[in-house]
């Protein structure tokens, strides 16, 4: 009797440890982080928004204003040219990347000597630090010292690059691509690499071409990766900053302002930081909505 | 008869391909090779508008290295890499363990939610951060940017230890329980050892992501803190651009990474895709 009851105590106290309060210890320490530096600064933001707060000025001029920096934010044709930057940069950059990108892949999927180094060596740019990438090319298309400036111009282009407000944006894209390429060639390649063999030796057979195997096998196949990879890298070229930063500051001109470009130059330049807040907490309900769909679409298994 | 032509063919598109990648990695790598030669060239031949190949290499560009005191931001970006990518290890670690190994409700949604916060741009907090870490007298100390590092690197060392210790069979962990083992032990003793290589590649993402990280480095450090992207973008602040330096400066400042990335090579799908691909 007092045997059995020991081992009824003992299970218990299993089932109560693994199934009630440990792993709620285990999750508290990652959600007083995330509260702490990401729930408490959002919530503080909010209450920015409706405040009109230049850090410039006196602390205690947080006066409340409604919605005011809000209905700003809707009259300012600044804002809505950074977004137009921002939806330029980003659909031209993640689209030359996909179509380069998946272009790459293919060239790479086959079994010649020396591939493993190549594909190695393909995904050095981005592992380089943005800031870094940012000088380099800096240097490169620089229009005085600038190599590539100078090999343009022995083949009679010659243009401003990030110097003139037409070339500016392309510049960041081409810097962007350049860097980022490799990232989507990495994921394609790895989804080329798991495909089955058997759908595209069958149409082999059937006498398929090449081209009718690409667009008829290859790529439905491939549709779930295709998502994930693009999807993936929308989220993060709209985090741009540091190589627009390290470029041109925004210039010339505004002509690289982004959106996040936009919000530091409020917040740290002209320090309109109820501004800025309103900024963010758009930006933030923004990405909110695409994580959301991006969540639905990749389907992750915990 | 037949074999000949097929064969040619084979041969003409291998070299075509060869001639493709060629150009491809050209593309990928010249900027970096270019930047390489430019370090060694004395600051007189940087100045020449004719770019040379061929000069007599010179070390004085990374003589600047010394002299702007690159070393001293070395030592904090390491110091503030190294530190928030061994908290969250830890922190991230305790909670996948909770997320793969107990049932309770909205388990699948809370590790989702965390997940959200990996799309969150830096722009869109930077504001609130800034005026809290000034509150907290939080600005220019290590801890502040370490703070802030764990944050954003958690949902993705998260999301990539759920995929490692989800493959350790759970019957392991429960024989072990039976056994007498503690639930922190079960972690200790015999998750931690099984996902060694999942960890060392979960610690590396980290510091990758803290090495680099500019936007936050920028706006909360210092003098006393500065990490080395912030240090090598003030390389231009001066109104005469020092060019060779600046090259200097960029090779020095991604060296590490690019050792880094070479070493998780293999896993680099894997972490790139938060664990959706292997």
């Amino acid at each position: 009797m007092a045997k059995m009851r020991l081992e009824m105590k003992n299970r218990e106290k299993v089932k109560f440890l693994t199934e009630k309060n440990s792993f709620i210890l285990c999750l508290l320490p990652a959600f007083l982080i995330i509260g702490f530096i990401a729930i408490y600064p959002l919530g503080y933001e909010l209450y920015l928004s409706f405040r009109s707060y230049n850090i410039l000025r006196s602390w205690y001029s947080r006066e409340w204003v409604g919605l005011r920096n809000y209905l700003d934010i809707l009259g300012d044709p600044s804002v809505w040219h950074s977004l137009w930057l921002t939806f330029y940069f980003v659909s031209a950059a993640v689209g030359i990347e996909f179509v380069f990108g998946l272009g790459i892949a293919l060239l790479f999927n086959r079994h010649l000597k020396g591939m493993n180094i190549f594909r190695t060596l393909i995904v050095v740019p981005m592992a380089i630090t943005p800031v870094a990438v940012a000088l380099i090319w800096r240097y490169l298309v620089h229009d005085t010292f600038g190599v590539i400036t100078y090999l343009f111009e022995k083949l009679g282009w010659s243009f401003e690059w990030y110097g003139s407000g037409i070339t500016a944006m392309p510049t960041v894209i081409l810097i962007d691509v350049w860097q980022w390429t490799p990232f989507i060639f990495l994921i394609l390649l790895a989804g080329l690499l798991a495909l089955p063999r058997e759908p595209v030796e069958s149409a082999k057979i059937d006498g398929a071409s090449n081209f009718q195997i690409f667009i008829y096998i290859t790529l439905p196949l491939m549709k779930p990766v295709i998502v994930i990879a693009i999807l993936l890298r929308l989220v993060d070229a709209l985090k741009i900053f540091d190589i627009i930063w390290v470029l041109t500051k925004g210039g010339p001109a505004h002509a690289t302002e982004v959106y996040n470009i936009f919000i530091y130059l409020q917040g740290f330049r002209y320090y309109n930081m109820g501004y800025a807040g309103a900024l963010g907490i758009l930006l933030f309900v923004g990405v909110l909505a695409i994580a959301v769909g991006f969540i639905k679409a990749i389907k992750l298994e915990v | 008869m037949k074999q000949r032509p097929v064969r040619a063919r084979k041969l003409m598109g291998n070299i075509l391909a060869y001639i493709g990648i060629a150009v491809i990695l050209t593309f990928f790598l010249f900027p970096l090779i270019w930047e390489g030669i430019s370090s060694i060239k004395s600051p007189v031949e940087m100045k020449n508008p004719i770019p040379s190949i061929i000069f007599t290499p010179s070390l004085e560009n990374w003589n600047y290295i010394v002299e702007r005191g690159l070393f001293g931001n070395l030592k904090n970006t390491l110091i503030i890499s190294l530190g928030s990518s061994v908290v969250t290890l830890m922190v991230a670690s305790l909670a996948a363990y909770a997320f793969t190994n107990a049932e309770f409700r909205g388990r699948k949604g809370l590790a989702l939610d965390i997940l959200t916060l990996r799309m969150l741009p830096p722009a869109a907090v930077v504001v609130p951060i800034f005026l809290i870490m000034k509150t907290y007298h939080l600005f220019d100390t290590y801890l502040g940017l370490i703070l802030i590092y764990i944050t954003f690197n958690l949902p993705l060392a998260c999301w990539l230890l759920i995929g490692y210790f989800k493959g350790i069979p759970r019957e392991i962990g429960e024989a072990a329980r039976v056994d007498g083992c503690s639930w922190f032990n079960v972690l200790w003793r015999i998750i931690f050892p099984l996902s060694t290589p999942g960890l060392t590649t979960t610690f590396i993402f980290c510091v990758l992501f803290s090495w680099s990280e500019y936007l936050f480095a920028l706006v909360l450090t210092g003098r006393e803190t500065q990490t080395l992207p912030v240090a090598a973008a003030s390389v231009m602040t001066h109104f005469f651009i020092d060019w060779g330096g600046l090259a200097s400066t960029s090779i020095f400042i991604m060296v590490v990474p690019i050792v880094l990335t070479l070493i998780v090579q293999k896993h680099m799908v894997r972490g790139l895709s938060l664990g959706a691909l292997k």
